[in-house]
């Protein structure tokens, strides 16, 4: 197989899903939706990843070896995000992170 | 026997030993504080005996490294600079120890945070390494916050914390000054004696940023007058024993950091001169004239430090031997001065529970030692002749007036009114017909009498025989007015 | 096994980790459980007997593990930190019906990941070590978890600590990308090479700086920082205040300074400048809190800093280095120190006490408010305590570096800061027990423990040398020469 597709395409899809993702995390206001949006910036980097690793393919392969890591760490980190966020919900049942704001100063 | 550690650090073997003694123990509690005090006053009057008078250099030195990766040292050591103000230093501190009998509440505390006041008074003036001069200097902000903010009156908190928040903003740019001037040295250090060699070849140019942030930290204590918001405060609510070490050492601590940046960075204080021998008039004129208006007498004796640590400045502000020796000379006699009023008043308002001037009057028929004192007191503040403050004012004014000429009859102008208010107090307080309500007043207590007596024999003695106070400093201020071009 | 014995205190404190869970499971549900604390305790003081055994400079795992003077120094600071943490707990854990093991467990899981940041020689063991110390802080956050403050805690931290680390990956992504390699040695070469010529390098820096700040709680990323110290529960506060913030720093100098070096000349700059606004910004609205523990979040945003000052000096070589590590295990003794002192004061829910509920503290319990004082003394920076020798350590490297500006705004702030502090001190013992005052609770473990920690304030504020001398070989190997 001819590697068709060029290292500027993977970049851009990559750019763009990052971007998405972060303006989704800026944007909205549902705890979910926004650790959705976060899982969208941690495969943005993923696909970067795999995109540069099979450019230095040859010589360094950790790229892919990286996203391995990242899924297992991203696993990690909706579980617990999860289990928050539903304990949150117990106590107060709204997803809102704008109605938390007990908190100021 | 490294004599100076013995002298710095007996005030905290005192204080762990104060700390040991159990809350009840007031008496065993109160003797140690003492006994501390008394065995530092004892050693450091002892250097008299030893100090030799022929010398400019350190005397006594200690040296062992501290934080070496940086070239710290725990540098100790004297000369004619320091021992001067290290000998008041101890006396004025005893004075205050037993002054300090009065003191009821939480005493334990009390002495113990005294005693820590005196560990880092005495640090400050036998430092040789500008690094450790910081951290006992900065040591002392801490019993100071706790002595006036525990023990002072109605406004204590203000005053506690405004004299913490002065204090610091001064000092932290001396820190950052000392920093500046260890990292131009090469290779670096902050020893006195090695930076003061190394400084004279510096450009005014690269001088004037460290010798401002010197001059911010020594200003506020001294303090110079944009800078003294503190010092009322701070004076009429602390107790009088706090007040007693405040003026009479804490504020002189500006005044010989300031003689010790001379040493170090020459050009700049030529080149700030004649701001500093503004500063010193308008200290005196602006001392002068608020402590004139005080009929608070506690408050008219702290604006009148103001005015007398002008004198300080103008001093310095001579750049010659003479100037040197009278600024010098004068920290010494008003903090002698200045101890003894501070502990009159005290003891006064201890028995009338008022401080109005307006309130008191005849008093010389009931207090007849008291009044003698006071009497001697005041006429010392005002430079009488044949009296310690007298010989200061006279170098001051001799040394001022070689290097600025008429400029300093504006000091003389202070010292009218100087001389106006205090012989308004003798007048209003001691003569005069007594007040009923005084009928029954009780003159001076011993242990009063045993505080205040040493300072008024002092007071007669440096104004009887100067040249024994003279001799000490001669030789180091000679080197020292050495490195300013004479006029 | 060269590779095990390497990371053999990671081990441990993971072992340990595991057994506290187990003991925990298999004990009745309402037994005491305070003697868990001395068995994490115990744990941890193998793991720290354990590193100058059998671990052995150099690198391990195909160049993924660097050990030498800088992990040494770190896993000691994470190890010391964590024991601090976890003895101060035990009493409000029970009187909050907070689960001790998990509680512990997390603490430990945590240390582990910051000591993994301290032996990262690579971008990925690097992002593992930040997301271990990180995942298990959210949930500390959250470990009351019927309390709605600690629950809203919980979910800012979480939500901007997740979106702070998907930054930094994205960082990650293209520093492997410009450079072809993940490996901290070859980054800096390649980095040494180009410079900041191209836009893709200046991409992966500005995430890295952005995803960086988030964890050490730089402005303007620090929003997360107040709600999320103030809601937490104060033991997890205490912990959660320094030895991540810690760790972050463990990163920034593993990675900025000892991988992107070269560049130094463009982030100092940046650092220098967030430094100034960080340490104005915290100490400012500080000023403005009347609970103390919401100020004390602030101040830790202040001391963020200073000791981001110290890594803009980098210039100034090892002295800026030994300048921050100094300073973060100064901040963690006496931050940690300061949001334990709270834990004296029996308030319902997790926030701390006002000002106004610490009134006449020092009358109650003298030794509780001498200890908070002097806390409170170090952060002001005062002598004789280590926060001031760690604050004019790193004022040196700064004016070193050329810097003069940033000390100076360094020692206003130190003026500013004084007052709130000492505000705080006004009200241990210069106000009498009022109608206002908080209920004090005095428990043997927090007395002692807080009284030696205190004593090492003291101690390590007049004796510095041996600390700092070691600062100085634990920074060594990361200053490019």
């Amino acid at each position: 197989m001819t590697p068709a597709v060029p290292l500027g395409a993977f970049i851009a899809v990559s750019a763009a899903l990052f971007f998405i993702g972060c303006a989704g995390v800026l944007t909205r206001r549902n705890a979910v939706v926004i650790l959705m949006c976060v899982e969208l910036m941690l495969n943005a980097a993923n696909l970067a990843l795999v995109a540069f690793s099979r450019r230095y393919g040859a010589t360094d392969e950790r790229g892919s070896v990286f996203v391995v890591f990242v899924f297992v760490v991203a696993a990690a980190e909706v579980a617990v995000g999860l289990a928050i966020v539903l304990s949150a919900y117990r106590t107060r049942p709204v997803v809102n992170v704008d109605e938390a704001r007990a908190m100021k100063g | 026997m490294p004599i100076l550690s013995a002298i710095a650090w007996t005030p905290l073997v005192g204080l762990l030993a104060v700390l040991l003694l159990p809350n009840r123990a007031l008496t065993a509690i109160r003797a140690t504080a003492i006994g501390a005090a008394a065995i530092s006053f004892v050693l450091s009057w002892s250097l008299l005996f030893r100090f030799d008078r022929a010398s400019a250099g350190l005397q006594f030195e200690e040296r062992y490294p501290w934080i070496p990766e940086l070239g710290m040292t725990y540098a100790i050591g004297v000369d004619g600079l320091s021992l001067p103000l290290l000998l008041l230093c101890s006396l004025v501190t005893l004075v205050a120890f037993i002054a300090s009998l009065g003191i009821t509440e939480r005493v334990k505390a009390y002495f113990a945070f005294l005693l820590l006041l005196e560990f880092a008074m005495l640090g400050v003036f036998l430092a040789q390494d500008w690094f450790l001069f910081y951290v006992f200097w900065e040591v002392s902000l801490v019993p100071m916050f706790f002595l006036i903010g525990l023990w002072g009156g109605a406004r204590r908190d203000l005053a506690t914390m405004s004299f913490f928040l002065y204090t610091l903003g001064g000092s932290i740019f001396m820190l950052l000054g000392i920093i500046a001037v260890y990292l131009n040295a090469d290779p670096h250090t902050f020893d006195m004696r090695e930076l003061a060699e190394r400084g004279r070849g510096w450009t005014v140019a690269f001088q004037i940023g460290p010798f401002l942030a010197f001059f911010l930290g020594f200003a506020v204590k001294i303090p110079v007058f944009p800078l003294h918001g503190w010092l009322p405060l701070a004076h009429v609510e602390a107790p009088t024993p706090v007040s007693i070490v405040l003026s009479g050492v804490l504020l002189k601590m500006g005044g010989y950091g300031l003689l010790r940046v001379a040493g170090l960075l020459p050009g700049a204080l030529e080149w700030f001169a004649p701001f500093l021998l503004a500063l010193g008039l308008v200290n005196i004129l602006y001392g002068a004239l608020l402590a004139w208006r005080q009929t608070d007498l506690k408050a008219m004796v702290a604006f009148s430090s103001i005015d007398h640590m002008g004198f300080v400045l103008i001093g310095i502000a001579a750049l010659n031997v003479v100037g040197f020796t009278g600024a010098l000379l004068m920290m010494v006699t008003h903090g002698v001065i200045t101890g003894a009023l501070f502990l009159l008043v005290g003891a006064l308002y201890e028995r009338t529970h008022t401080r109005e001037l307006g309130d008191y009057g005849g008093l010389i028929s009931r207090m007849p030692a008291f009044s003698i004192l006071l009497t001697l007191a005041m006429l010392a503040s005002m430079g009488l002749p044949g009296l310690a403050q007298f010989v200061s004012e006279f170098h001051v004014l001799v040394g001022a007036f070689q290097r600025w000429g008429l400029f300093v009859v504006v000091a003389l102008i202070g010292i009218l009114v100087t001389a106006a208010y205090s012989l308004r107090v003798v007048g209003q307080a001691l003569m005069g017909p007594l007040d009923p309500r005084w009928a029954g007043i009780a003159d001076l207590r011993g242990r009063e009498l045993v505080a205040v007596v040493p300072l008024a024999a002092l007071m007669i003695g440096i104004g009887l025989f100067p040249s024994a106070a003279l001799s000490l400093t001669g030789p180091t201020l000679e080197t020292l007015g050495a490195l300013f071009v004479a006029r | 096994m060269s590779n095990v014995l390497a990371v053999m205190p990671e081990i441990v404190v993971t072992v340990v980790a595991t057994l506290v869970l187990l003991v925990d499971t298999m004990l009745p549900r309402r037994a005491e459980r305070g003697w868990l604390a001395l068995l994490t305790v115990a744990g941890l003081l193998v793991a720290l007997v354990s590193g100058p055994f059998v671990t052995v400079p150099g690198t391990a795992f195909n160049g993924f593990v660097q050990i030498d003077t800088f992990t040494t120094f770190s896993r000691v600071v994470f190890i010391v930190l964590a024991i601090f943490a976890v003895l101060v707990a035990p009493g409000y854990l029970a009187r909050h019906d907070i689960p001790a093991g998990e509680y512990y467990a997390i603490v430990l899981f945590s240390t582990v990941g910051a000591m993994t940041i301290a032996l990262s020689n690579d971008l990925i063991t690097l992002f593992l070590g930040i997301e271990l110390m990180s995942i298990p802080v959210y949930a500390l956050a959250g470990m009351q978890r019927h309390d709605r403050y600690s629950n809203e805690a919980a979910l800012k931290y979480f939500l901007l600590g997740a979106f702070s680390s998907s930054l930094l990956l994205y960082g990650f992504a293209w520093l492997y990308g410009v450079t072809g390699t993940t490996e901290f040695g070859p980054i800096a070469a390649a980095v040494a090479r180009t410079g900041l010529a191209d836009g893709p390098t200046l991409i992966a820096l500005a995430l890295v700086t952005a995803g960086l700040s988030f964890k050490a709680a730089v402005v303007p990323f620090h929003q997360w920082t107040p709600d999320a110290y103030d809601g937490a529960p104060t033991p997890a506060t205490a912990f959660m205040s320094v030895a991540p913030k810690a760790a972050a720093f463990a990163a920034i100098l593993r990675l900025m300074v000892g991988g992107l070096g070269p560049l130094g000349t463009d982030w100092g700059i940046a650092f220098a400048v967030l430094a100034a606004v960080t340490m104005t910004l915290g100490n400012v609205v500080a000023l403005a809190q009347t609970n103390v523990k919401r100020m004390l979040a602030y101040s830790s945003v202040a001391h963020t800093g200073y000791i981001l000052a110290a890594v803009a000096a980098y210039r100034a070589g090892d002295s800026a280095g030994a300048a921050v590590l100094f300073y973060v295990i100064a901040y963690g003794l006496m931050n940690l120190g300061a949001f334990a002192c709270l834990l004296y004061f029996d308030i319902e829910g997790t926030r701390g006490a006002t000002l106004m509920e610490l009134n006449g503290f020092a009358r109650q319990e003298p030794l509780g408010a001498l200890t908070f004082a002097i806390f409170l003394i170090s952060l002001t920076g005062i002598p004789p305590t280590v926060g001031f020798v760690a604050k004019v350590f790193v004022i040196q490297p700064v004016l070193d570096a050329g810097l003069t500006w940033l000390a100076v705004i360094i020692a206003l702030n130190a003026v500013l800061a004084a007052f709130y502090y000492l505000r705080v001190v006004v009200h241990l013992y210069m106000h009498e027990t009022d109608e206002r005052s908080a209920p004090i609770i005095s428990e043997r473990m927090l007395n002692v423990s807080l009284g030696v920690s205190a004593l090492a304030v003291v101690v390590l504020g007049v004796l510095p040398d041996g600390l700092y001398a070691w600062a100085l070989q634990a920074a060594a190997p990361l200053v490019l020469r």
